[in-house]
Order: structure tokens, then sequence, then C-alpha cells
């Protein structure tokens, strides 16, 4: 899959997740390993990139007697989700039109 | 691969980062050994999910790398603006306009400094009726007039008085003219360049 398309369908797919709630680093692999296949879903570095971007923040709590690290969605992080979604809506028009062509060709 | 083998190989891989970022990674993969051995999984499963150690290096460098590039002066916004700048002296009606608008300030400029100038007059002609009249006043009053001279030296005081007030008044009404004309300079600098933003995003 193409890099940048990749980067932005992982930052998408982060943000879907902790609109929702937030969470800690491995319920989030869990929840992302729904989408991606497991062998690629190195969510670390991206999780840092959208924390520096302004997209998350994060916190530290204490859970069985361990520090665990939550990651919530930011106002910035549901404005970004917000663009995707607007930009997706269209993208996915595109898509859906490019496969029922191909089927239709596939028919004749 | 072993918990062990794969934190060694993270940490050598993330040679070189800020310790801070190092520490921040490895505090992450930590908590997720931690997390996915209590429910039960094994170092061998988790190693396996996680890829290689150098990948996830090499994929934070990127992503960092990508947050500097984010972070740097937009190189492409000040071009722009210079290439507008230069444009509009290039065009034929470019010159025009750019004269135009240097026309303008310089109109402001002098108005703000011919009201500047009058009040400047009017004070020095209070100042100047208010010297006659004391002046004109004493000679009254030495004249053998001391009512009449005693009255001129009144008016010469009230003259004086408006002298300072005027004085006063035009300082005051100087600066906040310098202080609108700065205020205009940067707004229409301001919405120019901001123009010119939005035309980049599009």
């Amino acid at each position: 899959m193409d890099a940048q398309l990749k980067r932005g369908l992982l930052d998408a797919c982060l943000l879907a997740i902790l609109t929702r709630g937030e969470s800690y680093g491995y319920k989030i692999s869990q929840s992302a390993e729904r989408f991606m296949p497991v062998s690629e879903s190195t969510l670390y570095p991206v999780l840092r990139r959208m924390e520096q971007q302004g997209y998350l923040e994060t916190r530290q709590q204490e859970h069985n007697g361990r520090l665990r690290k939550y990651y919530r969605i930011t106002p910035g992080g549901e404005d970004r989700l917000r663009v995707f979604r607007t930009e997706w809506g269209e993208i996915k028009r595109m898509v859906d039109y490019v496969m029922g062509e191909d089927r239709n060709d596939d028919a004749q | 691969m072993t918990r062990n083998e794969f934190m060694w190989g993270l940490a050598n891989a993330l040679a070189g980062l800020p310790q801070s970022e190092i520490t921040r990674i490895t505090e992450y993969y930590d908590e997720l050994f931690n997390e996915a051995l209590d429910e039960g999984k094994t170092e061998a499963e988790v190693c396996e999910s996680l890829g290689s150690p150098e990948e996830i290096a090499e994929r934070v460098r990127v992503e960092m790398a990508f947050v500097r590039a984010e972070q740097k002066p937009d190189a492409k916004s000040m071009n722009a603006v210079l290439l507008v700048i230069i444009g509009l002296f290039a065009l034929p009606i470019g010159i025009p306009i750019a004269f135009a608008l240097i026309s303008v300030m310089f109109g402001l400029a002098v108005a703000a400094l011919a009201v500047v100038v009058s009040f400047g007059a009017v004070v020095i002609a209070l100042g100047a009726a208010g010297l006659g009249c004391f002046i004109g006043g004493i000679a009254i009053i030495v004249g053998g007039g001391a009512w009449f001279g005693i009255g001129m030296i009144g008016a010469a005081l009230l003259l004086f008085g408006l002298c300072v007030l005027g004085g006063v008044g035009s300082f005051t009404l100087m600066r906040a003219m310098l202080r609108g004309i700065v205020r205009l300079c940067r707004s229409v600098y301001n919405g120019i360049s901001r123009h010119l933003k939005g035309r980049k995003q599009a």
C-alpha cells in the first residue's frame, strides 16, 4: 500500500479509536488489529507523532501496581478526524464507482 | 525472539536519538509486554506481533523527521510573497497599483503633518498673543491705566493657558495619529499576506 495513503489511514483509524474514549497502548493495538494486518501495527511512532502534532494528549495513571500511559484525543484531533471524514466521503464515492465499473465489465 | 532480545535490539537501533525519546519508547514497549504477558500471551507471540526492532526504530525516525519538517517556517509561503511582490512590479498593472498604495500612504502622512503644523501654528499664535497682551498690559499700567492694564494681563494669562492646553492636546493628537498610521500599515500588510496564504492553500 502507498506509504502516504497508509499514514493517513492509520492516523484516521487511531483518531477514530480514541474519539470513542481514552485508551492505553496495549488496548489501542488490540483495537487497531481489527483493521490492520497484525504485522503492520507498529503504532508507537504514529501515536508519538500525533501527540507532537497536538492531536492527542497523554497522562499516566497507576493500574495494578504499574504505571499505564493513557492516550486521549484533543479538540485538535477531533477537528482532524472531521477533516478526514469529509475528504473520505468523496474518496469513498470514487472508490465505489471504480469497484462498481469493474464488476460490470466482469459481467460482460 | 525473547523480550530482552527485542528491547536490546530496540535500544541499539534507537542510538543517536534524544534520551527523552528513547525513554518514552522503552516505557511504551515495556508496558506493552507487561500487559500482553498479563493476558497470558508469550514473549514470542508479542515479539512476532511487533515486528523487528530495527523496523520500529526506522519508523520512529521517519515520523520524527516528519514533525521536524512541519515545524520549519514554510519556504513555500515566503516564496509566494516574494513572487507576488516581484510580480506586482513586473506586471504593467502592478507598478501603478504599487505607486497608488505608496501615494495613499504618503498623502496620509502629509495630511497628518499638516494637521500637526496647523495645530502648532495655533499654539504659537496663542503664545505670541498672550505675550503681546502681557507686555501691553504692563505698558498700560505703567502709563496709568491700572484697571485696563490688569485686564490685559488677565487676557494674557488666559491666552497662555489656552496655549499650554493646545500644546498638550496637539502632542497627544500627534501621538494618536502616529499610532493610527502604524496600525493602518500593519493591517494592510496582514490583509495582503493573509490573502496570499489563502490563495496558496487553494
